[in-house]
């Protein structure tokens, strides 16, 4: 189980699930900026990897995964451009030639003596912030089911769907438990579908990463979201664990009160665990095969 | 690919290449690179980073430098062969995704050789690797020796400045060899499955009799693969002396 070989004929699905409630607006943490903001760029970076692990240098983006974002608050919208409801997820290369823009950035690097400087990157914009209304994950969760069901019926053969829910709040539109259920019973012949859940915090304190049981957790909301998240397979659970992570038996992908660098490890992981050379690369070079 | 000999110091040399793509690959997205000096005696394969930038490129650089008779590990030459790799790859009209991975730089593996003589000099970078063999016998598997040691990461010779790798992951090695002795340079699907076979069974998987042309080559490849050859660019340089 999940160790489905990932290439073109036999691509992975990576679904993200955005919380775009008003409570978005709030900061993140001690960063100053707010959660919708900073989480609009762990996206967009996450997107850009994913990207880049796909090009080749050139005109050519290998399709290894295809990929979705949904946001939800006011409205369920499919927040890619290019997709719509007959087509909900795009896949790598077409989401790579169609950012909504390319701004231009300045990257601190080495110098190579010692020295940094700053030199000029691209850096492709897919998602912008948007905190507007309450946070409808049921209907969030049963849009992601259907899409994941869809998906597993044509690619029955691939690398299970992995799901990754990014909220601060709590469901306005009821209890999302049965939801997440039906996401996590559809599957392919190599496994269930994967349903994370990462909770974001303001606050600066009172982390949960990756546990095992709901027994740390301080409170019923907490509990839910850790019912309602995937074991992490091994070698996601490996990968956590090479970045530092305490991973123990039955780690779930879950993150309650989450700070920003948790969050973008995950989606590296996340990201990483749907293209051929896999989450090993999180702990060392380039792979040859 | 090709078969060619010649006679070098008094010692006769046939070489033979051989090369197939991933079985979903099309040919022109094999990053595995072969060069054959054969008036020189000098022979390299290289396989080039999956994750890395237009790699075919710098495998063929790293594997011709080899057998015009530069060394690519010595600093200059792999600065002058980085660049010679950005422009053979960079154009100003590339999609924002190529501009970003190339401005990351390429990589790969390289295993090379020497003849003179009846004394080889050898030098490797990552998991391609270098056997000599003598009637049927493995002398030397180098830079590894066990089907063990594979790993997804191999260190790499990178377009940086320093090649991107610390000076203890260049292997060197030297030695003799009589007439009727072969060498086989191959990259890591093969070497691997090599040493694995000569782990399980004490005898060589015999790659080196299905290398009589492209086809023989690629079809024995393809059966291998349905028996636990890894699915990837697979590459051979054959040394018969």
């Amino acid at each position: 189980m999940y160790s489905a070989e990932i290439n073109r004929k036999q691509p992975a699905l990576l679904l993200i699930l955005v919380d775009q409630s008003y409570s978005m607006s709030e900061p993140w943490g001690t960063s100053g900026q707010s959660k919708a903001n900073t989480l609009a760029l762990a996206v967009n970076r996450l997107l850009g990897n994913a990207v880049l692990q796909c090009s080749k240098g050139d005109n050519r983006v290998h399709d290894y995964f295809e990929v979705g974002v949904v946001g939800y608050g006011a409205d369920i919208t499919l927040a890619l451009h290019g997709a719509d409801p007959a087509r909900p997820v795009l896949p790598i290369g077409e989401v790579a030639r169609n950012p909504r823009r390319v701004d231009q950035v300045m990257r601190r690097m080495s110098d190579g003596a010692g020295g940094i400087m700053e030199v000029p990157m691209n850096a492709a914009v897919w998602i912008d912030p948007v905190t507007n209304g309450p946070t409808p994950m049921v209907e969030a969760f049963q849009t992601a089911e259907k899409v994941v069901s869809a998906w597993c019926h044509l690619h029955p053969t691939s690398f299970p769907p992995i799901v990754i829910n990014l909220t601060d709040g709590v469901s306005t539109d009821g209890d999302p438990s049965a939801a997440a259920e039906a996401i996590r019973s559809v599957g392919t012949d190599d496994g269930q579908a994967l349903l994370f859940n990462l909770h974001l915090s303001a606050l600066a304190a009172g982390e949960v990463v990756f546990p095992s049981s709901a027994a740390t957790l301080v409170d019923r909301h907490a509990s839910h979201l850790f019912e309602m998240s995937s074991v992490l397979p091994a070698q996601m659970a490996e990968a956590a664990s090479g970045l530092g992570y305490g991973i123990t038996e039955g780690a779930r992908g879950f993150l309650y009160n989450a700070q920003v660098t948790s969050v973008i490890d995950f989606l590296d992981i996340g990201t990483r665990a749907v293209t051929p050379t896999g989450l090993k690369e999180l702990g060392g070079g380039d792979p040859t095969s | 690919m090709s078969t060619r000999s010649t006679r070098t110091n008094g010692a006769v040399f046939r070489a033979t290449t051989r090369t197939t793509g991933k079985r979903d690959g099309l040919p022109h997205e094999n990053e595995d690179s072969v060069s054959v000096n054969a008036e020189e005696g000098w022979f390299a394969v290289s396989d080039g980073a999956s994750t890395a930038a237009r790699s075919e490129v710098w495998s063929g650089l790293l594997t011709r430098a080899f057998t015009r008779g530069e060394d690519p590990f010595d600093p200059v030459t792999t600065a002058r062969l980085g660049s010679e790799w950005w422009e053979a790859v960079f154009a100003p009209d590339l999609p924002w995704f190529a501009h970003e991975k190339l401005v990351r730089g390429s990589a790969a593996t390289l295993v090379g050789l020497r003849l003179s003589g009846h004394s080889y000099e050898a030098t490797a970078i990552g998991d391609s690797c270098l056997f000599h063999i003598r009637e049927g016998a493995l002398l030397l598997a180098a830079p590894l020796d066990g089907s063990a040691r594979f790993s997804r990461f191999t260190p790499l010779l990178g377009t940086g400045v320093d090649g991107g790798h610390a000076p203890d992951d260049v292997w060197s090695g030297r030695g003799e060899f009589v007439d009727g002795d072969l060498f086989l340079l191959a990259t890591d699907a093969v070497s691997k499955r090599l040493l694995r076979h000569h782990e399980e069974h004490g005898t060589l998987w015999p790659v080196c009799d299905h290398v009589s042309d492209d086809e023989v080559f690629a079809e024995f490849v393809e059966r291998e693969r349905d028996r636990g050859l890894d699915n990837d660019d697979s590459t051979v340089c054959v040394v018969r002396t």
